[in-house]
């Protein structure tokens, strides 16, 4: 049994889904999770890519994941979280429980309080370089691109050689 | 464009599928890349799944499930709604996809 489908096995019995699985142990397999009879998940898993989740598979052909997942737990608490609250958006809030961190310890990591922790994860708008340092304290970093008509660029609005998050995360992946 | 083989009708397809993408999207092509840069990518040959035809091989993407028979003959279908078939192609003999 590969960790796909015994990620299908735990869900709970009430939940609609459909594994398929590859013909070869290093290929991808699927996990399709119905939320409702218009709405789905897909998840892929090849074991040597991680997982992606699909948040809006049916307007997809070919093109890549939304999510990107290298951790098993935090896909499935992700999962857990929409089907709980059928919201497939994420706030930083959500990242911060996905990531398995505490308002306290991000309070430690940035200095602030934790009323001040609290009030940034319920407000819809706030700096970059407060939301900057909220995700590097996660063990995070921040990529931004801009799209027009005509091209797609990232742009730089943080110095790269300040992230140690970035440089270490790059090692690792 | 008539195809008489497998690897002729996956050749088409993935041709077809990255000139398109090279006329609409500015994203370079880094198969490697194909996770997290947006643009769309041919379906990768370790993507096959259980196939329920003889002589047919059966790969899946995200929505659909491409077949591709050994005379050529490839169609492209919705998985959750099999009548949605976005194309069915006849291969070398004149055979579809469900008459092999």
């Amino acid at each position: 049994m590969n960790r796909l489908e015994q990620l299908a096995i735990d869900l709970p019995k009430s939940v609609k889904k459909n594994f398929e699985k590859s013909l070869t142990e290093d290929g991808t397999s699927w996990l399709d999770i119905f939320l409702n009879n218009d709405q789905r998940l897909a998840i892929e898993w090849n074991p040597r890519l991680g997982y992606g989740l699909y948040i809006n598979p049916d307007n997809s052909f070919g093109s890549g994941p939304d999510e990107v997942y290298r951790n098993l737990d935090i896909l499935d608490r992700r999962i857990k979280m929409i089907l709980d609250t059928r919201q497939k958006e994420i706030s930083i809030k959500d990242l911060r429980k996905l990531s398995g961190k505490t308002q306290s310890f991000i309070s430690e990591v940035t200095g602030k309080g934790q009323p001040s922790i609290s009030k940034l994860e319920n407000q819809r708008d706030f700096q970059l370089s407060t939301l900057e340092e909220y995700i590097s304290a996660l063990g995070g970093y921040i990529n931004i691109s801009v799209h027009f008509k005509d091209f797609d660029i990232p742009i730089d609005l943080f110095d790269p050689t300040d992230s140690t998050n970035k440089k270490e995360l790059e090692k690792e992946i | 464009m008539e195809v008489s083989s497998f690897q002729e009708a996956l050749n088409h397809i993935n041709s077809t599928l990255n000139e398109v993408e090279n006329t609409y999207t500015t994203i370079p092509f880094n198969p490697s890349n194909w996770m997290n840069d947006g643009r769309m990518y041919p379906f990768q040959p370790d993507s096959e799944v259980y196939c329920e035809y003889n002589n047919v091989r059966k790969f899946r993407s995200v929505s659909h499930y491409t077949y591709i028979g050994i005379n050529g003959a490839f169609r492209i279908q919705e998985i959750f709604d099999e009548q949605n078939i976005i194309i069915d192609k006849r291969g070398k003999n004149k055979k579809k996809i469900d008459e092999l």
